[in-house]
């Protein structure tokens, strides 16, 4: 017995030291070519798409494989990758193969060849205003509040902001303030010599509307909150930043002076003081502390006068955002954009974010491990011929952006691979917004025609189903 | 070699060689699960190609083990319908009167004839079976002592030592007294010894009863003139349950055995007492311990003893019977008797089953935390190896090729035990879940998951296997079975790899590290029911 088992080991184990290594080698993608008996290494393209189950061709030879699918044993070079599904738009890309590596496309959506759309709200309207990361939409056939309904995503059902008895009826707004994530907002607008600022809270089914206009000193330059703690709001002022809560109606007049940005977040006020340092405190201002030491911001790359809206995903990465539109982080590169920044996004807990301006739409990866060995964030300009870029959304797990390019609906894949790539979905009234919501996977917005319609860009079984928490 | 065995009386420089080696298997068992894990997160590529080696050296190990499983369960399957008692009439015979003895066994006894050797004749030779019982009630002790009287071999040959620990409680202490008196007169003689608790230098620990009691039986064999190479002991637990033919199996392989006094002889282990009284989980583990003995069988040169086995008793005497303050009385018997003849000494298997009890609770919970605590007591088993490496460091007449291959099967058996269910079934993914994207973009990403899903495919020719051969042992066996339990059984092995995780690599885990930090564990019985007696 003794015998059988060393000549069974010694078996196993040549025949482990002989596979070993070459699936080793297999994996790293090194392959033995018998034609030029030589040991190539290859790499691999990954296809998975939404729906599944599309065709995939490479070139111009259909792979047996439908996505998801990997190909592999690619010798490197170019390759002209194309995927189709009867009832889609077809999609292609050219892939640059290189030996050990992958080249993945995790989440290829593909489009429906007819993308019609689906009236929401009867009617004609004259603009949508939204509330991201609420479920929560504003349409108004006006600029009159009688005519502006509630509308709830996850519900499709509209009610009327304000009753047949509001004194509110006829109150005109001219722009709206929110935060994402809360369910708040404030009207501006009435007569010409009344201008007014009005708090509407959606806690139930009635929104409740307060009018705060007493509390303001003037006009303020913006006014902001943090979702976590909606009542209590910030109106600033070019040389002071005052509290109000008003739940209290309490105003606490240049709370805030001497900065040169804040912001409000995770229940904490952050601020730029004007010799460039940075503090926090919870908003009850029990405890101040420094923050930001030893990774401050270069002094060179401050302008003096500009005032900067802070984000802080972490306490040690925080972007400035200015009101020049430059676009700062405290990591390299530290001046991540000159000028022209409109507005910024985050998604995944803050690892990922994007900026845009009116012609192109960056997106920051600070999961990159490579580049975060050095402290930097990974950038990529994943769409470069936008012509007035006003809003965008982050779609599907980050990896798809819905923007609103000159009153164009466009869907643009965030590949880190592949080349830009974007998709018209469809055209919108002029000067109006749209909304995308990741909970629905719809695009909302008014048609041409000023009709509320909705677009399913997102199959319902690839959602997510989080609409309290719904990130746009 | 003269060797103290025991920690607790080193000096001490040689307590602090020993606390030296108790760290190590704690310390390699620590270091492979922590430092893969930290690998998968800061290395994943380096981290998956380890992971995708060690996934094909596990399915080579998995398959290997498999062909001597089969090859195991075979011979037991053959060897079940052997009549022992007839072929031990035959040993000593000339050649020419082995007509008719198959082929195998001819050769046996036809080498013994050959190289002149005269095995003492049988009626010469006397069994002791020891049987130590502290909470044991009569329901778990009679099948045992009946299946003694009940077995092929002439049991007037047998003395059955009961040895009772002097704290079991009254009822216990009654039922043992009561199968004394039933069953005395079956035996040359059955006693019962109470073991005091209070003896200096003893631990809780079944070792010190069975040494109690087996110190009490050489005094009565010598009272009896009988000579103690004439006996053979068999230390049992109380729920054991003997084949009908193992005596008269192990009475074979020690009288074709020239070593026979250096040798131990070790049964095949089933626990099927009470196996559809227990819970999936508890029913599994112990099986693939059966399964484990079977492919260790086939291993004689690293053979260790486990569990009940049988021994000389002459043997058992010189070596200072059982370690009386060890937990793994089982596995320590043969070490110490391998340190103590110099190597010189090793375990023969035989092919014959003993049955036990799966260790149980009142409930689930109860039972997961009683098997919990036995699987630990059985990794506690680790506490041999410091002593063995100490013994190995002493002693010179132990062949550096002995020292290498039980230092390195230990370090083995003990860290595999504790690590590798935690590689299989965690760190095998870790790798790509904390993938970054330098990771994502490698062609070793795409292709690991799928050569492990091969492999791990692999193996499930080794869980087929296992499944026909636990089918095959349980057809054999006398316990009744209906269809819904065979196939309920077939479900119990597809939990298995969470089952071996929780109830036999987290306890390993647990006794290594205990070991490591210098921390005792308490021997307590495991609780076992059955329905029915």
């Amino acid at each position: 017995m003794l015998i059988l088992r060393r000549i069974v080991f010694y078996t196993f184990l040549l025949l482990y030291l002989i596979l070993c290594p070459g699936l080793l080698l297999y994996a790293s993608g090194y392959i033995f070519d018998p034609l030029t008996r030589e040991v190539a290494r290859t790499g691999l393209i990954h296809l998975n798409s939404i729906p599944p189950g599309a065709n995939v061709y490479l070139e111009r030879s259909r792979f047996i494989q439908r996505t998801p699918a990997t190909l592999e044993k690619l010798y490197p070079g170019d390759y002209r990758v194309t995927i189709e599904l009867p009832g889609y738009r077809m999609w292609t890309q050219k892939v640059a193969v290189k030996p050990g590596k992958a080249t993945a496309f995790d989440k290829v959506l593909l489009l429906p060849r007819d993308l019609s759309s689906k009236e929401v709200l009867e009617g004609v309207y004259k603009q949508i205003y939204i509330l991201p990361g609420t479920d929560l939409l504003l349409a108004a056939r006006s600029t009159e509040l009688e005519s502006f309904q509630l509308y709830n995503i996850k519900d499709n059902k509209a009610v009327p902001l304000v009753g047949a008895g509001s004194s509110w009826r006829s109150f005109s707004v001219i722009s709206l303030f929110h935060e994402d994530e809360s369910r708040s907002f404030i009207l501006y607008g009435g007569g010409l010599w009344e201008r007014k600022y009005l708090l509407v809270n959606v806690k139930g089914d009635a929104p409740v509307i307060t009018d705060i206009t007493k509390l303001l000193a003037r006009d303020p330059l913006l006014i902001e909150w943090d979702p976590l703690e909606p009542d209590q709001i910030f109106a600033i002022y070019s040389d002071a930043i005052d509290r109000i809560n008003t739940a209290t109606a309490a105003v606490y007049p240049r709370d805030i002076e001497n900065v040169k940005g804040c912001g409000f977040q995770n229940n904490r006020v952050y601020l730029m003081t004007a010799d460039d340092h940075f503090i926090k405190y919870a908003h009850d201002k029990a405890r101040v502390e420094p923050f930001l030491l030893a990774e401050r911001f270069d002094p060179r790359i401050l302008s003096r006068k500009v005032f900067y809206r802070i984000f802080a995903p972490e306490d040690n990465r925080v972007f400035l955002l200015g009101e020049n539109g430059s676009l700062l982080s405290n990591h390299p590169p530290y001046g991540i954009i000159d000028k022209g920044v409109l507005g910024v996004k985050f998604n995944d807990h803050g690892r990922t974010f994007m900026s845009w301006t009116s012609s192109t739409i960056a997106v920051f990866d600070q999961g990159d491990e490579k580049k975060e060995a050095h402290g930097g964030n990974a950038i990529k300009t994943v769409f470069r011929t936008g012509q007035d870029i006003r809003q965008c959304f982050w779609a599907l797990d980050a990896s798809h952006i819905v923007c609103n390019d000159n009153d164009r609906i466009l869907l643009i894949e965030v590949e880190p691979q592949g080349e830009e790539h974007s998709e018209f979905i469809a055209a919108v009234k002029k000067g109006t917004s749209i909304f995308f919501s990741n909970a629905t996977g719809c695009v909302y917005f008014l048609d041409e025609g000023s009709r509320f319609q909705r677009i399913q860009l997102v199959p319902p079984e690839n959602l997510v189903q989080k609409f309290l928490n719904e990130r746009d | 070699m003269q060797f103290v065995y025991s920690r607790h009386q080193l000096d001490p420089k040689e307590r602090r060689i020993e606390r030296f080696f108790e760290t190590l298997p704690g310390a390699l068992s620590w270091s492979i699960i922590v430092g893969m894990t930290v690998l998968s997160v800061t290395n994943h590529l380096l981290a998956s190609a380890i992971m995708v080696a060690f996934v094909l050296f596990w399915v080579f190990r998995l398959l290997y083990m498999n062909i001597f499983l089969v090859i195991s369960y075979m011979r037991l399957h053959i060897e079940k319908g052997t009549d022992w008692m007839g072929l031990i009439g035959k040993i000593g015979l000339p050649p020419e009167s082995l007509a008719g003895v198959d082929p195998f066994r001819r050769r046996q006894i036809e080498s013994l004839w050959r190289a002149d050797q005269h095995p003492p004749k049988p009626e010469d030779l006397y069994h002791l079976v020891i049987l130590p019982v502290v909470r044991e009630g009569r329901n778990i002790l009679e099948p045992g002592v009946k299946s003694l009287v009940d077995g092929a071999y002439p049991s007037q040959q047998v003395l059955v030592v009961i040895a009772l620990e002097a704290r079991a409680a009254a009822p216990v202490k009654q039922d043992v007294y009561a199968i004394q008196k039933h069953y005395a007169a079956s035996f040359l003689d059955f006693l019962v010894v109470e073991h005091p608790g209070d003896i200096p230098g003893e631990a809780m620990v079944k070792g010190a009863n069975a040494t109690w009691a087996a110190k009490h039986a050489a005094k009565y064999l010598q009272d009896k003139g009988i000579a103690e190479e004439r006996v053979i002991v068999s230390c049992f637990d109380a729920d054991t349950v003997a084949h009908k033919e193992y005596l008269g199996c192990l009475t074979y392989y020690f009288m074709i055995t020239p070593s026979r006094l250096r040798v131990s002889y070790q049964p095949i282990p089933v626990y099927y007492n009470n196996l559809w009284d227990v819970p999936s989980f508890a029913r599994i583990l112990d099986i693939g311990a059966s399964f484990f003995q079977l492919v260790e069988a086939t291993n004689t040169e690293k053979l260790v003893t486990f569990s009940s086995h049988s021994m000389s008793f002459k043997a058992l005497v010189e070596v200072g019977y059982w370690p009386v303050d060890m937990i793994s009385d089982d596995s320590a018997i043969f070490w110490k008797s391998f340190i103590h003849y110099d190597g010189d000494y090793k375990v023969v298997p035989i092919y014959t089953t003993v049955s036990m009890d799966i260790a149980s609770g009142r409930s689930f919970g109860n039972t997961f935390v009683n098997i919990y605590k036995q699987k630990r007591r059985w990794a506690w088993g680790v506490e041999n190896l410091p002593v063995v490496l100490r013994a190995f460091l002493r002693s010179k007449k132990i062949s550096v090729y002995k020292k290498l291959m039980f230092a390195s099967r230990l370090f083995d058996l003990f860290v595999s035990w504790a690590t590798w269910s935690y590689l299989l079934t965690v760190i095998t993914w870790l790798p790509m879940l904390f993938a970054g994207r330098e990771f994502s973009s490698t062609t070793m990403y795409y292709m690991a998951p799928r050569i492990k899903d091969v492999i791990f495919g692999l193996s499930l020719i080794g869980l087929v296997i296992c499944i026909a051969i636990s089918f095959a042992l349980l057809s054999t066996s006398t316990i009744r079975q209906r269809r819904s339990h065979m196939v309920l059984h077939v479900f119990d092995w597809l939990a298995i790899p969470f089952v071996v995780l929780l109830l036999s690599s987290v306890p390993a885990l647990d006794a290594q590290t205990r070991l490591m930090l210098g921390k005792d564990i308490q021997f307590r019985v495991t609780e076992k029911h059955r329905n029915k007696a």
